[in-house]
């Protein structure tokens, strides 16, 4: 099995279109940095001219843990399409290019073909989310700096130290790369039913698209259904930066303020995770191979 | 050499069938494959051969029938069957962004079985390919990328090859290189081959056994030389006079063998070894004889089924 994944990892890391997503997110972070390095300060000026005339704000506003929560918030929802990328053509790509009748007709049984394919897609999607980790928050430290991090919603404002911030990003990033692995399964068991790969990264998207519309549509009629769509619990990294209050109001260091639901969501993108990959298998076990 | 029918049975197939729906791509096929045949798997484009090939690779389910190869259970015994057999199937297609060495080093590593560096590069000598292994596969012309395939079945030593359409888009030198290779693995190595093909003349180039298949159902199976038989061959006379040439047949002791059902052309159904005499006798009545050509029954029966 060992063997299975490393010849997988071999054919993705020999692919050029693996370093697209590699490309595209060191670029977009770069981009980011740069319109902040050269017009951050006028912008947090701006966005914090409210809470300026009630509260003496120092120090650094503009500090990396600031930057890379900004980062995260951009670039969660575009990630989807390059882990689709891969994941998609994991199958499919086989079936256009005609390999898979060859694979298929060696003696390696199609769940091990199945199971070092998906656990390949996941080390890609691993791969990526290091990556995109490492552009993200180290160099958005190392550019602007450690501060206290100052996060506004719509009615409160979060202020988290500088200490308490660290362990956070690890967490959202944890979280973030299982919402990033039920998109890779999903997109996963699609290629099955593809013979190329444009049609499962398509469907993915499309899938992800309506899903998360659905989301932002208080209607009483997708009330029922909300908590069982994926979309719903992929933005759960967020949780890890409500931090609980004490009696006081004061905040909690290390603490986050509805673990629970953060937890469900977690489950649920996992139940995912486990409905697809289980999908693919049973699929792909009975498929008769055509291409 | 190949093995005759007193040895066990290397494939054996009996009452294959898979429907699409109501249409039945394999209907009720059996056929066997002894240890040293080539053997030949003839029929037109969509006979039903390629389905039968991927059922015996396992990437079909057949509907009934079972399969058994090295005196094994296909469905039960997969993974120690596959690892014994090596495959190419319709065009030999590889992974164009890897190498020549990448590819075969790649199916090598899941044979299953320790492929040294030293294998590897036998296996591409083998095909020609030792100077090219070094170049990604998308460079390659059709010819190359048909022997690489080859190479990928052959890598890991299995004892039953098949080749679907080997020679499909190849050169006559392809063709030529394609079939000395199978006739010296066979006969060197002793290794067992299923061919699959359209091509009655090249499958009879190469096969010692054979079996025919229509609309997915067997026609005719046998040995190449029972059912292409040169002792027993059609000839197709042509004379200046054809009318004149049946006058003279008429008084010989040939009369018997002149196909009548056949008239007005001229064809007997004769021995080799009696033509010059046939031809002598003629030729003293004072018949111009212009062409004697020997028609193959077989081959007129392909056809016949190829342009049905």
């Amino acid at each position: 099995m060992i063997n299975l994944i490393r010849l997988e990892l071999f054919k993705i890391f020999r692919k050029p279109r693996t370093y697209i997503a590699f490309g595209a997110v060191a670029g977009i972070i770069w981009l980011i940095q740069l319109g902040f390095w050269a017009d951050g300060e006028s912008y947090i000026n701006f966005g914090m001219a409210a809470l300026s005339e009630t509260f003496d704000v120092q120090g650094r506003v503009l500090n990396g843990y600031l930057l890379a929560y900004i980062i995260l918030q951009t670039l969660l929802v575009h990630v989807p399409l390059l882990i689709a990328l891969v994941s998609g053509d994991m199958i499919s790509g086989e079936a256009n290019m005609g390999t898979l009748r060859l694979l298929a007709s060696r003696p390696v049984s199609r769940t091990q073909i199945i199971l070092s394919k998906f656990l390949a897609s996941f080390v890609y999607t691993m791969a990526l989310l290091v990556w995109m980790a490492v552009w993200t928050l180290f160099f958005s430290l190392f550019i602007f700096g450690a501060d206290d991090m100052i996060i506004m919603k719509s009615e409160v404002v979060t202020q988290i130290s500088a200490a308490d911030a660290a362990w956070r990003y690890v967490a959202a990033f944890g979280f973030a790369a299982l919402a990033m692995v039920t998109v890779s399964a999903l997109a996963f068991l699609l290629s099955i039913f593809a013979e190329n790969s444009i049609g499962p990264i398509m469907a993915t998207m499309s899938i992800i698209i309506l899903f998360t519309i659905l989301n932002s549509l208080n209607l009483p009629i997708y009330q029922e259904i909300k908590p069982y769509l994926f979309t719903t619990h992929m933005l759960g990294w967020k949780g890890f930066f409500d931090v609980a209050v004490n009696a006081s109001n004061e905040q909690i260091p290390g603490s986050v303020e509805n673990l629970p639901a953060v937890m469900r969501s977690a489950g649920m993108l996992l139940l995912h995770v486990i409905l697809f990959l289980g999908a693919s298998l049973y699929v792909f076990k009975r498929k008769d191979i055509l291409s | 050499m190949p093995s005759t029918v007193e040895t066990p049975p290397l494939l054996e197939v009996s009452g294959l069938t898979k429907t699409y729906g109501s249409f039945k791509a394999v209907d009720d096929l059996s056929f066997t494959v002894f240890p040293g045949d080539v053997f030949g798997f003839l029929g037109q484009n969509g006979a039903g051969k390629s389905t039968t090939i991927r059922m015996l690779l396992t990437l079909i389910r057949p509907n009934a029938g079972q399969i058994r190869v090295f005196g094994m259970d296909l469905q039960q015994h997969r993974r120690e069957v596959l690892s014994r057999v090596g495959a190419v199937i319709e065009k030999p297609d590889l992974y164009g962004y890897l190498t020549g060495q990448e590819n075969l080093s790649l199916f090598a590593r899941m044979s299953g079985k320790g492929i040294t560096k030293d294998r590897i590069q036998e296996t591409l000598e083998l095909v020609g390919l030792q100077k090219r292994a070094g170049d990604r596969v998308k460079t390659y012309s059709q010819g190359m990328k048909q022997r690489l395939g080859i190479a990928c079945a052959l890598v890991h030593d299995p004892d039953l090859i098949i080749l679907d359409e080997p020679t499909n888009g190849l050169d006559p030198q392809g063709i030529a290189d394609i079939r000395n290779l199978v006739l010296s693995l066979s006969r060197e190595q002793g290794k067992t081959f299923l061919i699959s093909s359209h091509l009655l003349a090249e499958v009879e180039l190469m096969a010692n056994r054979m079996i025919i298949i229509d609309r997915g159902k067997k026609i005719v199976e046998g040995s190449v030389r029972e059912l292409v038989d040169p002792q027993d061959r059609e000839l197709h006379l042509e004379a200046e006079d054809d009318g004149f040439a049946v006058a003279c047949i008429e008084k010989t002791r040939w009369a018997d063998q002149l196909m009548r059902d056949q008239l007005p052309q001229v064809v007997l159904r004769m021995a080799n070894a009696e033509i010059p005499a046939l031809v002598d006798a003629l030729v003293a009545e004072g018949v111009r004889i212009q062409a004697l050509r020997p028609v193959n029954r077989l081959e007129a029966y392909f056809l016949s089924l190829t342009h049905a």
